[in-house]
Parts: C-alpha cells; sequence; structure tokens
C-alpha cells in the first residue's frame, strides 16, 4: 500500500519525466517533422570495378529508379580498401552525358542516318560474308572479359582469321613481351599487397600519384602510420609523384636501359648481387642476330662482361642521372634486407626498346634477388581495366589464342578446337596484323595493296589514340570501298568517319567482368537499363555471327552444325540469345566464361566458377580448388609459400621457362638511341600522357562536370627557361609541330607537371586538340607497341590569347 | 637650468649684452630640452612596462574582418586569397533551424555531385602538400564570415586524389563544364527516428565521415550543429547505418542480387 506522500512522489516524477519528454520532443521535432524523408530509401546498392584504369578499384553503386544516382568505395575490397580517385568517385556520370548514342546510324550521302538493327546487323553480315579474309576487329582492353572471349572465338574460330587486334596493343604490349622474354608467362608475379610491404618504392617512368592514385595512397599514406617508404622517381619531367619522393632521378629520354644496366654493372662488381638465387633460379639472355623474343642463352661471364662497360659515370654521361645516384641505386639493390618494388607502366611500355627495358628492370630485381618474397616485385601496372583480363589472357591479339596460347603453335591450335568443338585445322596458323598494320591495311586503298576493306571497332576510340592519325586513320577518308563500323556510347573522333555506328550499352548498364593489373578477375551484373537503343557489344557481336549463320557461313557452326554461340538453359533449350529481347533470359557473361575458363589451365592462370567472383570483390588467379571445395587466390605466383603450384621445397620456381629448367632469364639489352631525337629543325622532345581528372581519350570523363571543370583543355607544359627563350608567356598559343603534324595548344608554365629544358608534354585526352597527329608510329621490334613518350617537335608561338 | 638663469638674471644688474647671451643659452636649452621630452626617451630605463595601461588608453586592434577593408601602408597593395574564397555563412548559433539547414544543404550540394561525393576544392590550390591543406582543414578555421571545413576522416597524404579541383592553372581554362542528366542522390535533411524523442540516426555513412564535430561542431554549417557539443561519444546514442556503412558481412557478400543469375 502506498502512503499519500509515496504517491505524491511518484506522480510528480512521472509527470516531470513526461514533461521533459515532451519538451525534448518539441525542441528538436520542430525541425525534422516538416523535414522531407530520408534521401537514401529507395536506393539499391550494388558492387561494381570501376570502369577506368587498371586499378581495379571496387565501387558500390547506388540506383534509384533505373538511374545511377551515387557511388561509394567498396569497403571490402581489397584493392582499394573503400577509397576511391576522383575519376572513380564520378564514374556513375559518365553514362549520362546528354549525347549518349542510342540508335543505330548508317552514312548515306556522308551524312550519318537512323536505322534500325536488323538493318545495321544485315550491313555487317553482308559485308562479312563477301570477303572474310579482309574484314578485321579491332578490340579493346575496356572489353569485358565475355565480350573479348566472344570476338576471339568469332574470328579466330568462326571466320578463320587472326585480323583481331585490341588497343591495348598501344598500352602494354611490351609489357607482355617482357613478362615473356624473362619468366616464359605473362603477367606480373606479385601483387599490390606488394605496396603494403615494400621498403622501396621505385617508380620507373611513372606517376602513380595521378594515374594509378589509389595504389599511390595505399603505399604512401603508409607513411602517416609511422612507417617509413622510401620512394625514388626515376622520370624524365617531375610530376605530382616527385613531389612525395625522397629522391628524383631525372634521365633522358629512352636512356633508362643505361640506368638498369649500370644497376647490374654495380651490383655484379660489387659483389652484392644475390650469388645464391641467382645461382638456383637464374640464366642469361642476350639479343640474337636476327632478333627474336627469346634471343640467345649467355654465361655469367659473358653476362658480366656486356654490363662491365655501363660504369656510373659513362651511365651519367648517357642519361644525365649522376653517377652518386646509380651507385645510391646499386647500393639498395645490394641490400637483402630491404624490399623493393619497382612499378611502371607507359613510360616503359610505350618504347621503341619496350621490352628490353622491361626485361632488363626484371633482370635487376632477379640478379639482386629482389623478387618473391612480400614487398620484392617488380610490378608493370595496366592502364586499361581490363587489359590483362581480357587481352592478355583471353589472348584478344592477333598472334594469340585463349590462355597464353599461339596461333602459330600447331598443339594450340588443336587444343582450342577441341575445346570450341570445330573440325580440325579451322583455325588459321598465319598471326594476322598488329594493330599499326591493321590500321595502316584499312587506310591503303585495295589497289596499292591495303588488305583489310571492312573494320569493326568496339569499346575505344582510335581515331584519337593511334599514333601518326594523319596516316592511320585520317587517310581513311575519301577511300569509299572501305567500310569503318564502330560500336561506342557518344559520338567521337572515330564514330566521326564511320560509315556504320552502333550504340551499345556500357558499365553497370551490361554484365561484365574485368581483369585488373594484380591478375584479380571481377564480375558485375547489369544494374540499369541501356538509354535508348544501345546494346551490349557481346550481343551485338554474336547478333552478326548468327546473323551469318543464318546466311550459311559456314565458320558459325561447329563440326556438329551447332551456332559457335549456342546457350542453353537449364532444361536443355536453345536460348535465341542472338534476338535481343531474350539475351537477359539468360546469364550470357556467366555461360562464355564458363566455356573460357576451361582454356586457363594450360599456363596454370586458373580460374574459378563464375559463381565465386559473383561472391567476391574479385580474385587473383591461379585460384585453386581446395580439398574443401573452397577456391583460394594465389598473391605471390612462383614462390613456394603462396603459389600451389611451386613445387615442394624449391622455393622459388618459375614452371614456365623458357628453358624449361625452372630458370628466369636476366637479360642484357645494351642501351642504343631512339629512332627520332630532337635536332636543329626539330629542337625538343614531345611526352605525350594522361592527366589525373581524365582518362584515355576523355569520351566519357570529359562529360562529367567537375572532372572537365578541373582539365578542360589540353595544353603544352614548358620549362620556363624554354619559354623565355621562345618569348612565350604562361597561356599563350604554341604551335607544336613534328614532321608529321601540328596543334596547337596553349602553353602552361611551372603547371601540374615541370618539363626540363629541351622537353615539353601534352596530354591526350582532348578531342578538340588530337596531340596524336604529331606523334610517331615507330614501335617495339617484338611488342609492335608504338612509341607515344619521344619524338622531336618544334615549338613556335602563335598568339597571346588561346581563346 | 632655466631657474638657474632667472635667478642670476633677477639678483645682478649685468650689462644688456651679456643678458642677450644668458638669455640665448637659457632659450636654446629649453627648447632642445622640449623637444628631447617630446620624443620620448625609448631607453629611459625607469619605465615599467608591466605596469597595466588604462583602460580606454591603448590603440585598438584590427579586427580580422576589418583586414580586408583597411588599407595597412606597407601592404597596401597586398591583395589576399581569402578575398577570392567564395563566403558562406558561419553558424552562430547551435539551435536547430530548419530554414539554415536547407540553405546549408543547398551550398553544400554546389560542390559535390551527389551526396557521399568528396567535395571539389573551390579555390585554388598552388602547394599540393598534405601540410598545405591541413593548415586550414586540419581543425578547422574561421575567418570573418569564411570558414574552412575541418577533414571529417583520417588524414591521407594526397588531398587530390579525391577532391577535384574546380579551379586549376589551365591556361584558357574558363570553358563553360560540359552538360549531363546525371542527378545526384540528394543530401537527406535529417536522420530517421524510433519515435518522437528519440536520437535520429546518422542518415548517412560514417565512413570516411567519422569525426562528428567536423560538421556538426563550430566550424560546421548553420542548421547542422549539435546541440550538445559537449557530448564526446556521438555513437553513443546515434546509430549509424549498417547499409550505408557497408557493414552487414554474413554468410553471403553485402549488395549481391540472391540469384546469381539474376541480370
Amino acid at each position: 500500500m502506498l502512503t499519500p506522500p509515496e504517491l505524491d512522489r511518484r506522480s510528480f516524477m512521472k509527470g516531470a519525466a513526461l514533461a521533459a519528454a515532451t519538451a525534448v520532443a518539441q525542441r528538436t521535432g520542430t525541425a525534422d517533422d516538416q523535414a522531407q524523408p530520408a534521401a537514401n530509401d529507395g536506393v539499391v546498392w550494388n558492387k561494381a570495378p570501376c570502369r577506368f584504369c587498371g586499378t581495379g578499384c571496387h565501387v558500390q553503386v547506388g540506383v534509384q529508379h533505373d538511374r545511377v544516382v551515387a557511388i561509394a568505395g567498396d569497403v571490402q575490397a581489397e584493392v582499394n580498401k573503400g577509397l576511391l580517385c576522383v575519376k572513380g568517385y564520378h564514374v556513375g556520370q559518365i553514362l549520362y552525358g546528354p549525347d549518349r548514342l542510342t540508335t543505330p546510324l548508317l552514312r548515306h550521302d556522308g551524312e550519318l542516318v537512323p536505322i534500325g538493327w536488323d538493318e545495321a546487323i544485315d550491313v555487317i553480315a553482308e559485308r562479312i560474308l563477301r570477303q572474310p579474309e579482309r574484314f578485321a576487329f579491332y578490340g579493346s582492353g575496356q572489353w569485358t572479359i565475355p565480350e573479348g572471349y566472344a570476338a576471339q572465338k568469332f574470328m579466330k574460330g568462326g571466320l578463320a582469321n587472326n585480323h583481331i587486334d585490341p588497343n591495348a596493343r598501344l598500352c602494354m604490349a611490351s609489357a607482355v613481351t617482357g613478362f615473356l622474354a624473362t619468366y616464359g608467362v605473362d603477367e606480373p608475379a606479385g601483387c599490390y599487397d606488394d605496396l603494403d610491404a615494400c621498403d622501396v618504392l621505385i617508380t620507373w617512368g611513372n606517376n602513380p600519384a595521378e594515374m594509378h592514385p589509389v595504389l599511390f595512397s595505399r603505399v604512401i599514406d603508409r607513411r602517416s602510420r609511422g612507417e617509413s617508404v622510401m620512394l625514388i622517381d626515376i622520370g624524365t619531367r617531375r610530376t605530382r609523384t616527385t613531389e612525395f619522393a625522397q629522391h628524383y632521378l631525372e634521365f633522358r629520354p629512352h636512356t633508362d636501359l643505361a640506368i638498369a644496366n649500370g644497376i647490374a654493372h654495380l651490383l655484379i662488381r660489387d659483389q652484392t648481387f644475390a650469388a645464391d638465387f641467382v645461382a638456383r633460379h637464374c640464366a642469361f639472355r642476350a639479343p640474337s642476330d636476327p632478333p627474336t623474343l627469346n634471343g640467345r642463352a649467355i654465361s655469367f661471364e659473358e653476362y658480366q662482361a656486356m654490363v662491365a662497360p655501363y660504369t656510373p659515370e659513362y651511365v651519367e654521361q648517357i642519361s644525365g642521372v649522376p653517377a652518386a645516384d646509380i651507385r645510391m641505386l646499386a647500393a639498395l639493390f645490394g641490400r637483402r634486407d630491404l624490399r623493393i618494388t619497382s612499378l611502371w607502366c607507359m613510360g616503359m611500355n610505350q618504347h621503341t626498346a619496350g621490352t628490353a627495358i622491361n626485361c632488363l628492370v626484371h633482370g635487376v630485381h632477379l640478379l639482386s634477388g629482389h623478387f618473391g618474397r612480400p614487398g620484392d616485385a617488380p610490378t608493370s601496372l595496366t592502364g586499361q581495366p581490363s587489359a590483362c583480363g581480357t587481352v592478355r589472357e583471353v589472348g584478344t591479339l592477333a598472334h594469340a589464342l585463349p590462355g597464353g596460347r599461339l596461333v602459330v603453335n600447331e598443339d594450340h591450335r588443336r587444343q582450342c578446337e577441341e575445346l570450341w568443338n570445330l573440325p580440325a585445322g579451322r583455325i588459321n596458323p598465319a598471326p594476322g596484323h598488329h594493330t599499326v598494320k591493321m590500321w595502316q591495311s584499312f587506310c591503303t586503298a585495295r589497289a596499292d595493296g591495303g588488305d583489310i576493306d571492312t573494320l569493326w571497332v568496339q569499346v575505344t576510340n582510335p581515331g584519337q589514340t593511334l599514333p601518326d592519325l594523319h596516316r592511320l586513320f585520317d587517310a581513311r577518308q575519301g577511300k569509299d570501298d572501305k567500310f569503318l563500323i564502330v560500336s561506342d556510347v557518344y559520338p567521337t573522333a572515330t564514330t566521326a568517319l564511320a560509315d556504320l555506328v552502333l550504340p551499345s550499352a556500357m558499365w553497370v548498364e551490361k554484365n561484365g567482368m574485368f581483369g585488373n593489373s594484380e591478375r584479380r578477375t571481377q564480375q558485375w551484373f547489369r544494374q540499369v537499363m541501356p538509354p535508348g537503343d544501345a546494346r551490349d557489344d557481346c550481343w551485338q557481336t554474336i547478333a552478326v555471327a548468327h546473323r551469318l549463320f543464318e546466311l550459311g557461313c559456314e565458320g558459325m557452326q561447329d563440326k556438329d552444325g551447332r551456332f559457335l554461340f549456342d546457350v542453353r538453359d537449364d532444361s536443355g533449350e536453345v536460348v535465341p540469345v542472338w534476338d535481343w529481347s531474350h539475351y537477359y533470359n539468360v546469364n550470357v557473361d556467366r555461360h562464355l566464361f564458363e566455356e573460357y575458363r576451361r582454356f586457363s589451365r594450360l599456363k596454370h592462370k586458373d580460374l574459378a566458377p563464375y559463381a565465386e567472383y559473383v561472391r567476391a570483390r574479385g580474385l587473383r588467379w591461379p585460384v585453386v580448388e581446395q580439398p574443401d571445395g573452397s577456391w583460394r587466390e594465389t598473391r605471390f605466383r612462383f614462390a613456394e609459400f603462396d603459389d600451389p603450384y611451386v613445387k615442394a621445397g624449391s622455393a622459388i620456381q618459375f614452371y614456365h621457362s623458357v628453358t624449361k629448367d625452372d630458370r628466369a632469364q636476366v637479360w642484357f639489352h645494351p642501351y642504343a638511341p631512339p629512332p627520332e631525337v630532337p635536332d636543329a629543325a626539330f629542337p625538343f622532345w614531345l611526352c605525350t600522357g594522361r592527366v589525373l581528372e581524365h582518362w584515355h581519350t576523355g569520351s566519357m570523363t570529359r562529360r562529367v562536370a567537375p572532372l572537365s571543370r578541373a582539365v578542360p583543355r589540353a595544353y603544352v607544359e614548358l620549362n620556363p627557361d624554354d619559354a623565355r627563350s621562345l618569348g612565350v608567356h604562361n597561356g599563350e598559343l604554341v604551335r607544336v609541330e613534328s614532321r608529321r603534324g601540328a596543334i596547337e595548344v596553349p602553353a602552361w608554365i611551372n603547371g601540374r607537371g615541370r618539363p626540363p629544358r629541351g622537353s615539353v608534354f601534352v596530354p591526350f585526352f582532348d578531342e578538340r586538340r588530337l596531340i596524336n597527329q604529331v606523334t610517331l608510329d615507330a614501335h617495339d621490334p617484338f611488342s609492335k607497341q608504338p612509341d607515344y613518350k619521344k619524338c622531336a617537335v618544334r615549338l613556335t608561338r602563335v598568339a597571346a590569347d588561346p581563346r | 637650468m632655466s631657474m638657474d638663469a632667472n635667478d642670476t638674471m633677477s639678483r645682478s644688474a649685468l650689462p644688456p649684452r651679456s643678458l642677450h647671451i644668458v638669455c640665448t643659452i637659457a632659450i636654446g636649452v629649453a627648447l632642445v630640452g622640449y623637444f628631447v621630452g617630446q620624443g620620448g626617451n625609448r631607453t629611459r630605463p625607469d619605465v615599467d612596462r608591466s605596469a597595466p595601461v588604462p583602460i580606454g588608453t591603448a590603440q585598438p586592434a584590427l579586427s580580422y574582418t576589418e583586414l580586408r577593408s583597411r588599407s595597412l601602408s606597407p601592404n597596401r597593395d597586398f591583395t589576399s586569397d581569402l578575398a577570392r574564397l567564395a563566403s558562406r555563412p558561419v553558424a552562430d548559433t547551435l539551435r536547430t533551424d530548419l530554414a539554415a539547414r536547407l540553405q546549408s544543404l543547398a551550398d553544400r550540394a554546389l560542390r559535390r555531385s551527389y551526396n557521399g561525393a568528396p567535395p571539389v576544392i573551390p579555390h585554388p590550390v598552388d602547394t599540393t602538400s598534405p601540410a598545405a591543406c591541413l593548415a586550414c582543414h586540419g581543425d578547422g578555421l574561421r575567418v570573418g564570415e569564411r570558414s574552412a571545413s575541418r577533414i571529417p576522416h583520417d588524414r591521407f597524404l594526397s588531398c587530390l586524389q579525391c577532391h577535384a579541383e574546380s579551379r586549376t592553372g589551365v591556361p584558357g581554362g574558363d570553358i563553360p563544364p560540359p552538360t549531363s542528366t546525371f542527378v545526384g542522390l540528394p543530401a537527406p535533411q535529417s536522420g530517421a527516428r524510433a519515435y518522437q524523442g528519440a536520437p535520429p540516426q546518422m542518415p548517412h555513412t560514417s565512413w570516411m565521415r567519422g569525426t562528428c564535430l567536423a560538421c556538426h561542431g563550430p566550424t560546421g554549417m548553420p542548421g547542422m550543429l549539435t546541440s550538445h557539443p559537449e557530448r564526446q561519444n556521438c555513437r553513443q546514442c546515434h546509430a549509424s547505418s549498417a547499409t550505408l556503412d557497408q557493414a552487414i558481412v554474413g554468410s553471403g557478400p553485402l549488395f549481391h542480387s540472391a540469384n546469381e543469375d539474376a541480370p
């Protein structure tokens, strides 16, 4: 029983509490009650790899009402751990430029006029059927893996035509030949985990602070956690990366070969090379006559004699890098207690001696034993999201077949014919045209020997990226017997000269898979519908293949008479995937990937079933099935502690060695001057490249306001002393002219990058000022990759006002 | 000394010539003394500098708000970069004010493509070192009606990796930006409450936005400030969103369609 005073106290307390609660509710409620509900309602999030570079960050895509409305860094992704770069954060906007291509366009009397898809597919099929051997397919490191695989099978398995090559030829072909010549098999042994473990990071002609920003901050942010990371920037101009470097070694263009040889010389002279590692795991090679990719075997003594002339003083004389800095590099490589990672990308690949310099940098790491431990790795980066996955692994190159196979190898052809269920002998044993040759043939009249008449371009923009554009692209004009087909998402420099333009779905408007720089295969689902009549590139290929099949093209049948892209549902019924309305009835990506996966075992690049990639934020091959049925990825290839294919007890095993003895090749290549050097008439070096805000030809990033506002146009970076002697002020219009062409761009003095005297830099993203009209098409003898990093130009002041 | 001269003059009757000389000397000495006294004696040892200055007699210092308008002679032609920054209202009150909040959200949206995008840098950047960014944005800064927001996330070293410059030094860079049909996710106007009076939940991710006071504290924007900045442990009462924080880890991955074959 409650006494009256107790009652009073209880009711008082209750009343007070109520009053307080009401007061709080009123205070905080006033504003919120009028505010709208949270804007996050109805947003569906799903994973996708970023559309841009080869880093392979994962993003979370926020979709509301069938439109991408937001992007977030994926915190579960090992690559980027929730971070992105300026481009990645704005990747969702690339879908929404107002000038998306939404209907097929055919050129009639000089004008592109809308047509239906049926007619477009007919036009292509008829042209191919007429002369299949004069047809070529120009693809991309931005092709998804299934897209590239479908094109590969269509060309080499279906048409028995090897004229298929990708834009990645312009981007990382020298890295491939470097890996093949050194290890006998393509792609890096290390991975991004090396960036978490290295003590020294050496960037060879590389500016990851702008080009691979997420990887760069993965290394550099270690400093803010109290770790010490030494960054050595070996470059030809000062960049944002240089700002973070302890050492900046500025070399004369092309002389990186001398620097690498100089390090090797000191390692041997000072006996600081890893004698035990070399004795167990390495052999030596030098160029042969005539030159071949695998050269000739040499002894250690011969190698020693070949690098002996590259004394620090001689290297300084060639490269301009002080002898003391060469000794500093050699001293670092001579220390086994340090972990050293080398990074490179276009600087070493877009190089007329690209294969050579790739081999030499691998050689320095092998010779010094800085290989096979976390943090000790020579790692090449790629510029495109699936240069590795689609081009190097699927083998969409003129000489390659899926899974590291070659068209010239009879066993490889037979294996592919068996896996594709084709009649024996279907695959053409002669390599097709590589990129430069393909475009040269297309731009040459039939009467003059041009043997490509019809060219289909998917997911790339060669009208802006080919070197020496006047010769390799513009020359197509006026040749009416030539026919250019372009599948793209926006009007570009390439569609401008196209006869047939096909509107494509892009990125999360379609299912896809990419393979990034660290052997990581990634998967995503379609999340929004493409605009208008835009359709998947993969469907376009299959639709053309089926039209050819209907027209009786024998190549489109396997040896049992079934269509090349025979896709069946769970009940065994054929799904008419060539009909767009049925294309998404099944997951065509999954069907193609499961078929392709069977090719991946030959070179121990094992891929897991599609479903594993759905669960993961990408997996690094070889992905090997475990006894418990799970799938395990591999971080460090050739190293016993992580790679299941290394024989127990061997520590390191190069199991695809070209010499079949588990050894990697340490190469010697001499320094030789590049094909074009500045002279009295053209006194400046020209280097081209990218900037942080724009990706490749800018067809996507130039349509994103925050990116375009930051860097709205191309410019020429100029040394202040050169500007003074030319009488050029900052912002004044300058004509950059080579023997091949000229463009006019404003000068940026003391801008973002700072070239030394006698050297200029122009970015290539600007469609209105095509620097590739100036570059030259000289290319590496093995990789056929052109050199966009150096040619000779002259500069003249045009006018004060760039507008 | 002048008193001595007068005394002499009064006591004895000296000839007028001597009187003139004495007077001249006396006046001269007085004048010198006067000007020396007027000039002040900077080296005088007996001045007590620690003594308090009487109220109202000290020369007033310029306030920061006056700095831009007053022309100080040695730096008269100096123009501060500050003047080129967009001004943005500074929150002076901790009151919840919907109108102010909506205005702040609108201002905020001008620098972001969608809610969650890293803001673009609204001012020119001539030094890209992280120290340069942290000088103002490390702890946040208020100068007059301009404020530099405090970084709400861990200190990374490559600021320009994520934050795009809205103006770079690219010559002829005043080309109009491209148009786009992209419509970004708007910022939420408030957090959901479980019931009236419950503390609002965080309507945004706490990933990269873990320093709550960066936006909800003194250098934050009007209408967004906490009414109780003295409380240190925000997440004690304000729940974060597992969805937005990508925090759900279960048997399957987050954000995946259930059916792997789903288009």
